[in-house]
């Protein structure tokens, strides 16, 4: 499955993908993080990044997003090199490890600026959408810094979608939510499948992988190790779990 | 149209870290409360006549904000970088020089504060009149700021990233903000000397000059400090 993936380096539907990693290569602090890895993602497909600690998931997550710069390889956006189009950007959402949220801000404070930022025309209204959607309605106003870390990676994810990207990158979005979020998130996760977006989550749960992405992307040591479509569970992955 | 939607976005930015300071008092105190002590040390040392005061007050006044300052400085991408919110402002599409200009802004704000205490303490405790010409203080410590302020922008987000990042900021700024001390110093001691004298908008140039060269180096070279 490793080489299918590869053979998105040349394939004449590369641009029909919504993200490619052309040969990514990460160097930090002269370790490797990143080998040459070639990955893309298909419209509307659900991508899950699984592998042990360090294998280099949330490096890849946020090269894909453009967050990280590779030291060599490339990324390219909707057939585009990454980074170049604000059009681009505006497609592309991204909840990393950390939440990205204001602390000293409300929960809607936090949407909307970020609303704003994407150009979203009612961002007040998004806004309050969305944390209505969340679960988070009566913290409207309550500070970010006052919230638990539960709450804040709901808010988090909102933050990541408040501008209804076609590109959702998250990393471990699972992580500390409670039986409430987790069932919120699901829910999320179909509403993308339905809507036709694309997502591409890292997750060290082989259950939720599985119930929710449509191929499950193992790396190890910076490498994909192996590329499986849900339909069967990869031996390293239950490893790793 | 494009120049409308930089316009608000930089307003929400500066609006937003204004907030945060207000609110959270993150930086503000801890620079109010070192330039007063600056000042007061400062101050109560130099047992001059009021001739010779007048001529070296200006250098202390510069040398106190720019300490003083630093600390506001340092914090203004701190803040960003332990919370991961530095990952989604790079992310957002605007361009990086409106993060830049709305940082530096933000940074200017705070060193206008800084010098709404400090200006009045200085006159208080050295008897000396810094705001006898109130227009030509008003402009060096205007082009000053905007020096100070787009310098420090720079390398405060250059130095955000770093592990070991205490004292890193002052020991690069300092260098570099020299000659805007300097300037301003020498500007502010021609205004107090109450000369119209033809050498003090040579100073006043000059700091012009940095302010522009500053500030456009700045918003052209930080999109390669926010690279990750």
């Amino acid at each position: 499955m490793v080489d299918v993936a590869c053979d998105h380096r040349t394939s004449k539907f590369a641009s029909a993908s919504v993200v490619d990693a052309i040969g990514i290569t990460v160097v930090r602090n002269r370790v490797p993080v990143l080998r040459e890895v070639v990955l893309s993602v298909r419209p509307g497909e659900t991508v899950a990044l699984m592998g042990p600690n360090g294998a280099g998931k949330s490096t890849l997550l946020r090269c894909l997003a453009g967050a990280a710069r590779p030291d060599r390889g490339t990324i390219r956006w909707f057939g585009n090199a990454a980074g170049r189009s604000m059009a681009d950007r505006r497609r592309i959402g991204l909840a990393g490890h950390e939440s990205g949220l204001y602390f000293e801000l409300t929960a809607l404070e936090n949407l909307i600026f970020a609303a704003r930022m994407y150009g979203v025309v009612r961002p007040d209204n998004r806004a309050k959408e969305l944390l209505a959607a969340a679960g988070l309605e009566p913290l409207t106003n309550r500070l970010v810094g006052q919230l638990s870390q539960g709450l804040r990676q709901r808010l988090a994810i909102a933050r990541a979608v408040v501008h209804e990207p076609q590109l959702i990158l998250l990393d471990e979005p699972f992580a500390s939510l409670d039986a409430q979020g987790r069932d919120w998130l699901e829910q999320l996760f179909r509403q993308w499948r339905r809507a036709g977006r694309t997502v591409c989550f890292v997750s060290h749960d082989v259950r939720d992988s599985r119930g929710l992405a449509d191929r499950l992307v193992s790396l190890d040591a910076g490498r994909i190790v192996e590329v499986e479509p849900t339909g069967c569970l990869p031996a390293f992955s239950l490893q790793s779990a | 149209m494009r120049a409308r939607e930089s316009v608000r976005s930089l307003w929400w930015l500066i609006q937003k870290d204004l907030t945060r300071e207000l609110r959270a008092q993150n930086a503000w105190p801890g620079m109010l409360l070192l330039g007063l002590v600056l000042v007061f040390l400062l101050a109560t040392q130099i047992n001059l006549p009021l001739e010779q005061k007048t001529r070296t007050v200006g250098g202390l006044l510069w040398l106190s904000i720019f300490f003083a300052g630093t600390l506001a400085l340092e914090r203004s991408f701190a803040n960003e970088r332990d919370t991961g919110c530095w990952q989604a402002l790079n992310l957002y599409p605007v361009d990086s020089s409106l993060l830049f200009l709305a940082k530096m802004v933000v940074n200017i704000v705070s060193l206008a504060v800084l010098e709404i205490v400090l200006i009045p303490a200085f006159i208080v405790l050295t008897d000396v009149p810094l705001l006898a010409r109130p227009g030509p203080m008003l402009l060096i410590a205007a082009l000053g700021n905007i020096c100070f302020a787009s310098i420090g922008t720079l390398l405060s987000a250059l130095t955000a990233g770093l592990r070991f990042r205490g004292g890193m900021l002052a020991l690069l700024l300092l260098p570099l903000v020299t000659p805007v001390v300097l300037a301003a110093a020498e500007a502010t001691r021609i205004v107090l000397a109450g000369e119209v004298d033809p050498e003090l908008w040579q100073w006043v140039r000059l700091l012009a000059v940095f302010a522009v060269v500053f500030t456009i180096a700045g918003a052209l070279l930080f999109e390669f400090v926010m690279e990750e």
